[in-house]
């Protein structure tokens, strides 16, 4: 399903950028793809490559960005913290991202990930490495360590991604309950 | 477990959460810390609290019987919710029975019930994983929802382009041919369907050339938009205006059989067309040359003849001189 994948990126740069980016972006897909209106772009990952160009941002930022927007996205975030009763559980269960995507679109490629935990550090190697997605995880850490009210260092190696936990009660995270709300608004939300 | 209660209570209480351990006397001897939150005092009795849910009322009848005969145990929380715990239940020693509860589908009522968070489930079980897969099927389902809609409406739109011509906004030819098909459908196919007769108008312009011509394409095109308004004004809503190319309409008016009353209307669509004559044409006057035939119950021609019959009272029309209407029964 990357209909999914590329309305959430269409949603990014919308919610963050505006209309405005988002048109001439789309307008510069549709000239690459030969297309003859705008109409039928689709916004995948090369679209925010545009966007970054554009804005003069690195690529890699742009990505990271990405995943911290989804963090703040309500049924997105409540999703991820079904995934962990504390930020450190979360880290370490990340290895079952791919495992609970496939439960819900199966055609959604979620790349592999291994975690390798140490006292304070937590590495999650990646199995295909992908820069991407890389990013991406960066981004959604970053907004999940937030959520919990964790402070942490995140660095993105080559094929991996470190997570130096130094306060897991640093602030007050968040508040989450399983029951959540019934009125929930669709999976992404301008 | 009889050796050392006190230590095998509170481990009992860590391992499973859900857990009632009681007296086959039905006196409780420990109850698992997230079952205490679902059914508040249970320690105290069964009895008001919980019953069977499979006919048998007696918590305790139900529930020895469901042990002493290997059965899964079902048991309807009493107050509040709508709610049934199921689960099973073992003898540990003589004289006591150990069930280990859950939720079943109903977790979601448990949770609002009891308030019930992450740490009240056994890791060993699949309530956050039920939790997460409700929510993710739910928000993914509204997304496909909102694509459906959105391609529901994009066709809706692409349809109705496909049957209007761009510079009148009337109908084109498909759109015609449509609702021709339309209207024979109406005015015969169906026996017991009362018959609903119309007549089909055929009109062309006088002098269209000309303008074209000698004026440009822009003011045909504006001439052309014109007369597109003027017949948009002069139809009811449940007929048909369409141009079927060049400078040729067609009209569709749905129980229009009097031959009077489609004489006066052609006579106001040619005064209105003669009043949109452009400046500049000398001594021409644009007008409009009408044919037109009236379909009562018979048709069993085709759309194609119809129209065929319409263009030839149209040349009659041109015949007789132009800027005129000829009406066929």
């Amino acid at each position: 399903m990357n209909g999914l994948i590329n309305r959430a990126i269409e949603e990014f740069l919308r919610s963050t950028y505006g209309e405005e980016l988002l048109q001439s972006v789309a307008d510069e897909s549709a000239v690459a793809a030969g297309l003859s209106s705008p109409l039928w772009v689709d916004f995948g990952p090369a679209a925010l490559n545009r966007a970054a160009f554009r804005l003069a941002k690195p690529s890699s930022e742009m990505f990271e960005d990405l995943g911290a927007w989804m963090t703040r996205i309500e049924p997105i975030r409540r999703l991820l913290r079904f995934s962990g009763r504390d930020f450190r559980d979360f880290l370490l269960r990340l290895d079952e991202l791919p495992g609970r995507a496939h439960l819900v679109v199966p055609t959604l490629k979620v790349p592999r990930l291994e975690v390798d935990a140490t006292d304070q550090t937590v590495r999650l190697v990646m199995g295909d490495p992908d820069q991407d997605w890389q990013f991406v995880l960066a981004g959604l850490i970053r907004g999940m360590a937030d959520d919990y009210g964790a402070l942490c260092l995140i660095t993105v190696e080559e094929g991996a991604i470190r997570v130096d936990i130094w306060d897991e009660q640093f602030a007050e995270g968040r508040m989450f309950c399983l029951q959540g709300s019934t009125l929930q608004g669709p999976a992404v939300q301008a | 477990m009889t050796k050392d209660n006190a230590v095998s209570v509170a481990t009992l209480a860590q391992l499973m959460p859900m857990h009632l351990w009681l007296a086959d006397s039905g006196r409780v001897l420990s109850v698992g810390p997230t079952l205490d939150k679902v059914v508040p005092d249970l320690d105290q009795g069964l009895e008001g609290r919980l019953s069977g849910a499979r006919g048998g009322v007696d918590p305790v009848a139900e529930i020895t019987s469901a042990v002493d005969h290997n059965r899964r145990l079902f048991l309807r929380v009493s107050c509040g919710a709508d709610l049934v715990l199921r689960g099973h239940g073992v003898r540990v020693d003589a004289g006591t029975m150990l069930c280990n509860l859950g939720f079943g589908i109903g977790i979601h009522r448990a949770i609002r019930k009891a308030g019930l968070t992450d740490g009240d489930f056994a890791p060993s079980e699949l309530a956050m994983e039920l939790l997460f897969l409700h929510e993710a099927n739910r928000g993914v389902l509204t997304e496909l929802s909102r694509f459906n809609d959105q391609l529901a409406q994009s066709r809706r739109v692409a349809l109705l382009q496909a049957q209007t011509d761009p510079l009148t906004g009337l109908s084109n030819r498909r759109g015609l041919e449509m609702a021709l098909a339309m209207a024979l459908r109406s005015a015969g196919d169906a026996p017991d369907v009362k018959p609903v007769p119309f007549a089909l108008v055929h009109l062309d312009l006088d002098h269209f050339k000309q303008v074209n011509d000698i004026l440009g394409h822009k003011a045909g095109d504006d001439l052309l938009q014109a007369v597109g308004a003027v017949l948009r004004s002069q139809v009811r809503k449940a007929d048909t205006a369409a141009r079927i190319g060049g400078d040729e309409f067609v009209l569709i008016l749905s129980g229009m059989t009097s031959a009077a009353a489609l004489n006066e209307l052609a006579g106001r669509i040619i005064a209105a067309i003669r009043a949109l004559t452009p400046p500049g044409l000398g001594q021409l006057r644009v007008s409009a040359s009408l044919g037109v035939i009236i379909c009562t119950d018979k048709p069993a021609d085709s759309p194609e003849i119809l129209l065929a019959q319409a263009d030839e009272a149209l040349y009659e029309s041109k015949r007789k001189g132009r800027g005129c209407a000829t009406i066929r029964q």
